[in-house]
């Protein structure tokens, strides 16, 4: 992977910026996401803290890989987004050099902002994080089988080792909160998030699997649904945003029987294995959110009659491997490959309990029109599409494992 | 000729009376051939070829031969109406091709009635007429009063014809048929007469509800589209039916198609939609054919098109033939299905009124709500809402099937309890089982033992005994049947028709199935009936749309009243 770090403070950022641009983020889910600067949640984070300092963000966009030209070309151009693009003014761009030159090519009418400097390449590390291992020359900075961590770089260099943080930014309290009251407790809490969002920036989780912060919720795993008063059927909370005065119960009995309920379920449906599936390693992170709940739940088998129909795995991408005996079709790879990768290469096949999703017509991953940009192995909250270099293959044991990407 | 005023439609009414399709003939013997879906699947066809054969090798000027769509007895079918002038029509039941040559020659020949096939004198739509007359209608000569008269047939007096006016009566290839039977009259008064809001009060007044359902109030719908802004509305009318064994939308559409585009020109202008959709079931070919002549007939008379009468207002239909998925009857699913995506639910909000149809403002109505429009704007919300019950008024069309003797459309007031339905029109054979329960509302209904059969036909009371009145369907069932059985089957239809895109429908109807399964062939335990309890209950509360909700309904209704019968078989 590409290794960059952020070359720029907040408050450098904030003198490129007027409060009459109209910011969109643009952010790369690829490598700059390892190396804690891309991806949704920071983009999230920097939002946050522009709106609170006065600064009109008027829209965010994740992309798989920014450094591919064609993908660029590919968000500006979305019918869904062009008014979007077109009120923007300023460009602020959450990507490697690379992906930032793109953006300034492909966004040539605007004012495009780079945060970064690239250095190199580089791995993932379990213990250190993200390691620069192959340095460009103008770095100075010799090879290193061992790789020089973010902090020793950024002492070195005069670069910031992580990403903006909140502290920089003014807090504001002028923001719009509501009232709400969750599980008999009242908080006050941004207007516009969804419940889910709200109980996560407090601290309370609920149980979810189809929903992810960078993705449009789809309401289809109904695990998180919960109780809202006044409301006569149980309420996604991925989906429903909280007002004023809402009051909400996310746990009780009759809620975690539904879960405990549609989890066996979920179990039956295909045979989970988890000691041979390649996200079946509950202790490293990415892990199966699927296992998560189950061991959550503490369910120890399913009542329901155990399909065991199997099949076929499609091993034929490159990059992917997808096994469709894994899937919960929840359909995260699909909306991912829809609104990050911007392509339309996944969707759902056949009815009732005979769904799969499938990619292209129909067809395998090679023949498919997939870019492997991998958006739908990061969504994916299982074993079903993983990522080919991720796997165990056994050889090679002793080894430290590595992810690179 | 474009129809711009009343003078017009007056006149088409006229002519269509003049040339004695309903009074005179010129012709001296009218036989109408009643041909839905149901009448030709019966063999309706074969007798029409075989009149049409006799009469054409007899070289008889005098006689016409019409079609009609369902008379509305299926049971009966087919059914073919003989008419000499100046005489009751007699109506002859089961007619093939033998029969139908033997009445040739001695009725319509002859002029003798064969009492031995008839099953009844007079025309539905005359009852009224008929019953203030004492059996009798003015001007028409009765020969064989052994035949029942159809007033005297409670299966036909009990029914209160709104939706139905027209049934079996008019041609409905024929739009001039429609508007003899005052058809248009009402899209003339609001168009050119009332404002929006005169429109959205007269059909909030009336109390009319949807019918495809939910039972949700039409008048406050039609509301919401109608504050929400935008340059482009949509009305559609939800022609989707997929309910096994409900067919009352069909034969709406295939018996008075004008009857709907009338009520959707209507809608539109309440809600300032200039363009409507009729989503039809592709499996309903007869259907699509009728609405697909019945739109250009009206468009030659610039009932459709732009300034309808001459008032500015545009409005135009096109049918789309749906994929044939039971879910596509669920709104969301239907717009994302006309959009052109996989027929799939999405969550209610933003409700379709608000952004619904390529995301703008778009109400969906059943196709029997669309048929009562018209009379309501005709003749007022005051007449409607005389009749029903005091929550739910009008009426309701039922199509009863399963272990009784008349099977059909009815058409009876909301509130008729289900025993008048069962034991007076239906009518339990005399041989035949005793009904146990009834099953009301399809795959999404549940069953109503016989010791609920006072209840009343409406929304709230079904409800609270755990079944519903849903798009119509009845079904008797015989004392033999098991109710483990039918719960099963109309589980197993869930399943089969679940989109897919809930985890509980999806695998839990699928579970439910296993369980029945199990049950059924012998092998199950009492735990096995606990866990489909169980696994019922938490489908219902927590599937994403109307069809997995209501998928454990004839579970947790026949668990409810025949959990003997469940226990009987693990034992
Ligand atoms: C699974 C499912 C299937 C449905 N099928 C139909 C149908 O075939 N016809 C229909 O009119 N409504 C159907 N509905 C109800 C519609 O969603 C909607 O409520 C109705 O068309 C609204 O019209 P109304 O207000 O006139 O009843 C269905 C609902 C669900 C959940
Ligand atoms: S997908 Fe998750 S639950 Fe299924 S086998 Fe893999 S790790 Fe286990
Ligand atoms: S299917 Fe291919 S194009 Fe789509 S998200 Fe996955 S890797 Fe990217
Ligand atoms: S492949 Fe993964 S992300 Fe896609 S639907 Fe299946 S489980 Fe969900
Ligand atoms: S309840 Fe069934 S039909 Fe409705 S969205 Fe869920 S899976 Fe689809
Ligand atoms: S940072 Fe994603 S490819 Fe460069
Ligand atoms: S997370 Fe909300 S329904 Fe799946």
């Amino acid at each position: 992977m590409i290794i960059s770090l952020r070359d720029i403070s907040y408050e450098g950022l904030k003198d490129k910026l007027t409060k009459d641009d109209k910011i969109v983020l643009w952010s790369c889910n690829t490598c700059i996401k390892f190396c804690g600067i891309g991806g949704y949640d920071n983009m999230v984070l920097l939002e946050n803290m522009l709106t609170a300092d006065g600064y009109d963000v008027i829209g965010k966009e994740l992309v798989s890989i920014a450094c591919m030209y064609s993908l660029t070309e590919q968000h500006r151009d979305n019918p869904d987004k062009s008014e979007l693009f077109e009120e923007a003014t300023t460009i602020i761009c959450l990507a490697c050099e690379d992906g930032y030159e793109i953006a300034e090519a492909v966004f040539k009418d605007k004012k495009v902002i780079k945060v970064v400097k690239t250095l190199g390449v580089g791995n993932f590390t379990m213990d250190r994080g993200p390691v620069l291992t192959a340095p460009f020359e103008s770095t100075g900075l010799e090879q290193s089988d061992e790789g020089y961590s973010y902090p020793e770089i950024a002492e070195k260099l005069g670069l910031y080792p992580t990403f903006f943080s909140r502290e920089e930014a003014r807090d504001d309290s002028s923001e719009n909160l509501v009232n709400i009251n969750i599980n008999g407790s009242d908080y006050k809490v941004k207007e516009n998030l969804t419940i889910m969002e709200a109980c996560m920036e407090i601290g309370i989780e609920i149980p979810h699997l189809c929903s992810a912060p960078d993705l449009t919720p789809d309401a289809n795993c109904r695990l998180c649904l919960v109780k809202v008063k006044g409301e006569k059927e149980l309420v996604p909370a991925c989906a429903v945003s909280v007002e004023d005065g809402m009051e909400i119960i996310t746990e009780d009995d009759e809620l975690n029987h539904n879960r405990r309920i549609l989890l066996e379920l979920e179990l039956a449906s295909h045979e989970h294995n988890c000691l041979t599936c390649h996200k079946g390693n509950p202790v490293i992170a990415g892990s199966c959110e699927l296992q998560n709940l189950v061991r959550r739940f503490g369910i120890k088998e399913s009542r329901f009659e155990q399909n065991n129909e199997e099949l076929p795995i499609d091993t034929t991408s490159p990059v992917l491997l997808y096994d469709p005996n894994k899937c919960i079709l929840c359909g995260r790879c699909v909306r991912a490959c829809r609104e990050i990768a911007c392509q339309d290469n996944l969707g759902f096949v056949n009815r009732g309990s005979e769904t799969v999703v499938a990619a292209g017509a129909n067809k395998d991953f090679a023949e498919s029109p997939c870019v492997t940009c991998l958006a739908c192995v990061f969504a994916c909250p299982t074993g079903a599409i993983t990522e080919k270099v991720a796997h165990y293959t056994g050889e090679d044991w002793q080894e430290e494992l590595i992810f690179q990407s | 000729m474009l129809v711009k005023d009343l003078a017009t439609l007056e006149d088409i009414k006229n002519e269509v009376l003049e040339k004695g399709r309903f009074k005179k003939a010129d012709k001296r013997v009218r036989v109408t051939v009643h041909m839905g879906t149901c009448g030709i699947a019966s063999g309706a066809k074969d007798v029409l070829d075989t009149f049409k054969g006799l009469l054409k090798d007899s070289g008889n000027k005098d006689v016409k031969i019409d079609t009609t769509g369902c008379m509305g007895i299926c049971s009966k079918e087919p059914l073919v109406t003989v008419e000499v002038v100046g005489q009751e029509p007699i109506i002859y039941e089961y007619v093939d091709i033998d029969k139908a040559t033997e009445i040739f020659d001695t009725h319509i020949e002859g002029g003798k009635i064969v009492s031995k096939y008839a099953f009844a004198r007079g025309r539905e739509c005359e009852i009224e007429e008929r019953l203030k007359g004492n059996g009798k209608v003015k001007s028409q000569e009765v020969l064989d009063d052994s035949i029942k008269g159809i007033e005297e047939i409670p299966y036909f007096s009990l029914q209160k014809r709104i939706v139905m006016r027209n049934r079996g009566v008019i041609d409905p290839f024929k739009i001039d048929d429609y508007i003899a039977r005052d058809g248009y009259r009402a899209a003339y008064k609001a168009l050119s007469e009332m404002d929006q809001g005169d429109i959205i009060e007269t059909v909030s007044e009336s109390g009319l509800r949807g019918r495809g359902g939910a039972g949700f109030p039409t008048g406050l719908k039609w509301r919401f589209a109608s504050k929400a802004e935008s340059d482009q509305k949509y009305i559609i009318c939800n022609a989707d039916e997929g309910d096994p064994g409900a067919y009352m939308d069909r034969s709406v559409l295939e018996s008075d198609p004008h009857s709907v585009i009338e009520g959707m020109i209507i809608a539109g202008k309440a809600i300032g939609a200039t363009r409507g959709y009729i989503y039809c079931r592709a499996e309903y070919p007869l259907a699509v054919e009728i609405l697909n002549r019945a739109i250009s007939q009206a468009r030659r008379y610039g009932l459709l098109g732009e300034d309808i009468f001459g008032t500015g207002f545009d409005f135009d239909i096109a049918v789309y033939e749906g994929a044939g998925a039971f879910v596509c009857g669920e709104e969301t699913a239907l717009i994302k299905s006309i959009e052109g995506g996989r027929g799939n639910p999405r969550l209610k909000v933003p409700y379709p009124a608000e952004k619904g149809l390529f995301k703008e403002p778009t109400i969906i109505d059943n196709v029997e709500t669309l048929a009562n429009v018209a009379p309501i704007i005709l003749n007022g919300s005051e007449w409607f809402a005389g009749i029903g019950t005091k929550k739910s008024k009008g009426t309701k069309v039922f199509s009863i099937t399963g272990d009784i003797e008349n099977v059909g459309c009815i058409e009876v007031p909301i509130g008729t309890p289900v025993r008048t339905v069962i034991e007076e029109m239906a009518i339990c054979p005399e041989d035949g089982k005793k009904i146990k329960a009834v099953q009301l509302g399809g795959p999404s209904g549940g069953c109503l033992p016989l010791e609920y059969l006072d209840t009343p036909l409406d929304y709230e009371p079904l409800q609270e005994l755990g079944t519903i009145m849903g798009s119509g369907g009845m079904i008797a069932i015989a004392e033999d049947k098991s109710a483990v059985d039918i719960a099963r089957f109309f589980v197993k239809f869930c399943s089969d028709e679940s989109c897919g895109k809930c985890l509980p429908c999806r695998e839990g109807t699928r579970q439910m199935v296993n369980i029945l399964d199990k049950i059924c062939s012998g092998n199950g335990t009492k735990e096995d009936i606990d866990i489909l309890e169980d696994l019922a209950h938490v489908v219902k509360k927590t599937a994403l749309c109307g069809l997995g909700k209501t998928a454990s309904n004839p579970v947790l209704s026949t668990l409810k009243y025949f959990r003997d019968e469940y226990e009987q078989i693990v034992e």
